[in-house]
């Protein structure tokens, strides 16, 4: 062989060095900016961690389809048994695949707490659909409405119903949900905040006119609670 | 670079001939179709599936695309023996190789613009929606289906169609799993076999799903290092590919 061909041999080698090298800095780069997960092992299967694993990279599909499934799954019982021992696991496999899949959570605590008997795991349920979507006021203000209905808890409800009133898109129902619970459970202060605020928000005449009337309630209430002092 | 267009050109219109073409391309939007039909029973969820499926039809299609079409170039002009008419106009190896690529990439981005363009119109037919996110997830199938291009004319050098098929979705599966090796190898206490993930195309950076489904933010970062990393992978599998193809023997 030429000495120039082998020239050119030992360039191109080098060529394929150096590049293969960017290949593997750029995948490492690649791998260091993904989220950290929690290690788990495969024996979960077919959990929504493990599927993800088998998905080849298909997790986002998967969740459709067996979001398909759940509601399929959802039909036929409802109009038979009307029991759903397995709507948990389906909606946190559908929820682990794709932990953006809003609806998903939304719909599943909504089935867990009030046709499943499972308000703990539906609890669990949205307040992790919570923190993968910080940013959605509809899963709030439903981890707010569980409480209320399924588990009689007036102070988290509102809690949360007030944690969905700050988010953005959120309706005036929230607020008006977060301060009528903050005044059943005497919480005064924060029920009139929180009419004020809607009063100052909202351009609806209707509910302009109730939150006056709720504002103008709570300082009567409160300003009668300071005329007595004896009382608790 | 004429010998290199020229190639590519005859290339592409061999693809524009090839049955398999049309019939792969036809079922690619047969299931984005079979999406949209799926509004009834999908809670108010159509417009997710059906750019979910779309896409994901994109890039397993365009596979066996590559699978089917992208393996035969090279054996194919071997077995008919116009490689040697080629290598005697002269046309270098390495022009060869080169032509053959872009003539693959040429006809994947035709197969890809089809399909992204009838995406847009299922999720406008779905939901009454002009939305151009599809547009973007049909660019980054295009960068994973070019660099897995490289790979086939790769693996295409030195060993036969069936072979290179059976490599190149054993690289698409791998590829799509360079994440979770990496886990493994680390957790189970294996430096070498975490490092080797790397030597893996990393396919799951170009996967751009929860951003198109989702509507969230694009990291532009995140976007130009997988442009970076597909770049420097196909050019380092196109190199290794005309290395190899210059020591084979032909007859």
């Amino acid at each position: 062989m030429r000495r120039s061909e082998w020239k050119a041999r030992w360039l191109s080698a080098g060529l394929a060095g150096v590049l293969a090298a960017s290949a593997v800095i750029t995948s490492s780069a690649l791998h260091s900016s993904r989220q950290e997960r929690t290690r788990q092992e495969l024996m979960y299967f077919p959990s929504g961690v493990g599927l993800r694993s088998l998905g080849l990279g298909q997790s986002l599909t998967l969740a459709d389809f067996l979001w398909l499934r759940a509601i399929q799954y959802y039909g036929e019982h409802r109009l038979t048994d009307n029991r759903f021992p397995l709507a948990g696991h389906i909606f946190e496999t559908i929820t682990q695949l794709d932990p953006h899949f809003a609806e998903a959570y939304l719909f599943g605590g909504l089935v867990l707490a009030a046709e499943g008997g499972d308000l703990k795991r539906a609890l669990a349920l949205l307040r992790r659909g919570m923190a993968w979507n910080p940013g959605r006021w509809d899963l709030a203000f439903e981890t707010g409405f569980v409480y209320y209905v399924a588990a009689k808890d007036d102070a988290q409800a509102a809690r949360f119903f007030e944690r969905a009133c700050r988010l953005p898109g959120a309706p005036a129902l929230a607020t008006r949900f977060a301060a009528h619970l903050r005044a059943r459970t005497g919480d005064n202060e924060t029920a009139l905040a929180l009419w004020e605020e809607l009063l100052r928000s909202t351009t609806h005449p209707a509910l302009r006119d109730l939150a006056a009337r709720k504002i103008s309630s709570i300082r009567e209430a409160m300003g009668s609670a300071r005329r007595q002092p004896g009382r608790p | 670079m004429k010998h290199v267009l020229a190639i590519a050109n005859h290339i592409f219109r061999e693809a524009l001939r090839a049955q398999v073409l049309y019939v792969l391309g036809a079922s690619g939007l047969a299931i984005t179709g079979g999406a949209v039909l799926l509004a009834p029973i999908a809670l108010g969820q159509v417009k997710r599936i059906v750019i979910d499926l779309g896409l994901m039809a994109m890039s397993l299609v365009g596979l066996l695309l590559l699978a089917l079409l992208g393996t035969h170039l090279v054996a194919r002009d071997i077995e008919r023996r116009t490689i040697e008419v080629l290598l005697a106009k002269p046309i270098r190896r390495a022009e060869y190789i080169m032509g053959n690529y872009l003539g693959l990439v040429m006809a994947l981005a035709l197969f890809v613009a089809a399909n992204t363009a009838f995406l847009s119109l299922a999720v406008f037919l779905a939901t009454g929606e002009v939305d151009l996110r599809p547009l973007f997830g049909g660019a980054m199938v295009l960068l994973e289906l070019s660099t897995l291009a490289a790979i086939v004319l790769l693996y295409s050098s030195f060993s036969g169609p069936l072979v290179a098929a059976f490599l190149i979705a054993a690289t698409y599966v791998a590829g799509h799993l360079v994440g979770d090796l990496h886990d493994l190898a680390v957790a189970a206490k294996a430096p070498a076999f975490a490092w080797a993930s790397y030597a893996l195309p990393n396919l799951a950076s170009f996967d751009v799903r929860p951003e198109v489904v989702h509507g969230f933010a694009v990291d532009p970062g995140r976007v130009l290092l997988a442009v970076a990393h597909g770049a420097s992978y196909a050019a380092c599998a196109l190199t290794l590919a005309v290395l190899v193809f210059e020591r084979r023997e032909l007859r």
